[in-house]
C-alpha cells in the first residue's frame, strides 16, 4: 500500500468502518510511514475542530462590516 | 460542511447530491486535503511569521 491509498484509507475511515483488509493494510502501512501517522493525527484535529465549530464551542471571528465589496470578492 | 458541520451521515449525502459512494469519498478526502493545506499554509505557517 502507498501512502496515497492509504491516505484516502484514513479519510474514508472518519465516514464508514473500513474492511478488515483495508484496515490491516492501513495499520501496516502507519507502521512504516511517519508521514501518514502524522496525516492521520491532522485528519483527528481537523474532525475536533469542526466539530466544536459546528457545536458553537468555537466562535468564529466577527465578520468584516460590510460596506463596499473588496473587488475580487467571489460569491 | 454536510459531513462535518451538519453531521449528515455519507449515505444522506449521497442520497441528497444524487452522487455514489466512491464519489463522496473522493470529494471528501480532496476536501480535507484542501483544508489541511489551507490551515498549514495560512494558519499554522502564519504564526510563524508573527
Amino acid at each position: 500500500m502507498n501512502c496515497q491509498q492509504a491516505t484516502r484509507l484514513i479519510s474514508e475511515a472518519q465516514d464508514r468502518p473500513l474492511a478488515v483488509g483495508e484496515h490491516t493494510g492501513v495499520r501496516l502501512h502507519l507502521m512504516i510511514c511517519v508521514n501518514c501517522r502524522r496525516f492521520k493525527a491532522q485528519m483527528g484535529v481537523l474532525r475536533q475542530a469542526t466539530g466544536r465549530l459546528a457545536s458553537g464551542a468555537a466562535p468564529l471571528p466577527d465578520d468584516e462590516p460590510t460596506g463596499s465589496a473588496p473587488a475580487d470578492a467571489k460569491d | 460542511m454536510m459531513r462535518e458541520l451538519m453531521g449528515l451521515e455519507t449515505t444522506d449525502i449521497c442520497a441528497e447530491l444524487g452522487i455514489t459512494a466512491n464519489h463522496c469519498g473522493v470529494l471528501m478526502h480532496r476536501a480535507r486535503l484542501g483544508l489541511r493545506a489551507c490551515l498549514g499554509e495560512r494558519w499554522f505557517a502564519a504564526e510563524d511569521h508573527a
